[in-house]
């Protein structure tokens, strides 16, 4: 009876290197849907509407989890940033604001770009964009 | 071809959702306190069809909804949402040559309280949903 006795080695270290592996493409994917997360509030803030810059400028990009289960989050801290974003029918569009003062400028300015559904319209207008950014920066072919 | 808050419109009207609310289409007048106003929104655009390259798209809608009373107002909303959801193989006849089946009203979040409103002296609660439809015309 002829016998065949093999071993390996090297075994723990193939295991290791997969693993290693496995969490590189995790922060690399993370790394991407940040990109994508950024790349949308940029977009969302060319459509909020603008005074005197608070709503704007409350937008934030906020990722919690690590690697693959990363969960980012775009959105406005404002405290009104719902009521602007929900009001659709925009009918003072392009009328003075008011009182004036305090007030200023045009409703849903500046020049005329801003509208409602500020944050809702690039995340899905943008879907394409955001996958190809999430694509090139975790390496996904 | 009927804007999909059009045809969303009539078909509340078929089923009697509003009631006593006075509804409208894309824009709402100051009057009266007690309204509903349906848009049209940001929809999804899926992709084509490999077959014939049909775009498919969902039209995007919103219902918002004003009222002096907080609870009626809720409460109404909460109804009308109820009434989306429950949206299947509708058939909306917006003329003798315009026939629609909406085949489904997909939320796509839960009521949103925006607040108050205060239009002369009166301080009215407003109220949206928002929601994806599938529609397609017979």
């Amino acid at each position: 009876m002829a016998q065949l006795y093999a071993s390996m080695q090297g075994g723990p270290t193939v295991i290791r290197n997969m693993g290693a592996v496995t969490r590189s493409m995790g922060d690399r994917v993370a790394d991407g849907l940040r990109a994508a997360g950024l790349a949308l509030q940029r977009a969302s803030q060319e459509l909020a509407p603008v005074e005197y810059g608070n709503l704007k400028a409350s937008a934030y990009t906020r990722s919690t989890g690590r690697g693959f289960d990363t969960v980012v989050e775009v959105g406005y801290t404002a405290s009104y940033a719902l009521y602007v974003h929900e009001k659709v029918g925009m009918v003072l569009q392009g009328q003075a604001r008011q009182p004036s003062p305090p007030h200023m400028g045009r409703y849903w300015d500046p020049q005329g770009r801003a509208q409602a559904k500020f944050l809702e319209t690039p995340s899905r207008t943008m879907h394409p964009q955001m996958i190809a950014i999430i694509r090139r920066i975790a390496n996904i072919t | 071809m009927s804007s999909p808050a059009d045809i969303l419109y009539t078909l509340l009207e078929d089923l009697d959702s509003f009631q006593t609310w006075t509804a409208f289409v894309s824009y709402m007048p100051d009057t009266p306190d007690k309204a509903i106003c349906i848009y049209d929104t940001t929809g999804v655009k899926d992709g084509r069809l490999m077959l014939n390259g049909a775009v498919i798209e969902h039209p995007g809608i919103q219902i918002a909804l004003r009222s002096l009373d907080y609870t009626e107002g809720q409460a109404k909303m909460a109804a009308l949402a109820s009434v989306l959801d429950g949206v299947r193989n509708n058939t909306v006849a917006m003329g003798s040559d315009e026939i629609y089946s909406l085949t489904n009203v997909s939320r796509t979040g839960t009521i949103n309280y925006l607040g108050i409103e205060i239009v002369n002296d009166r301080r009215r609660h407003l109220f949206t949903v928002n929601a994806i439809l599938t529609l397609s015309q017979s």
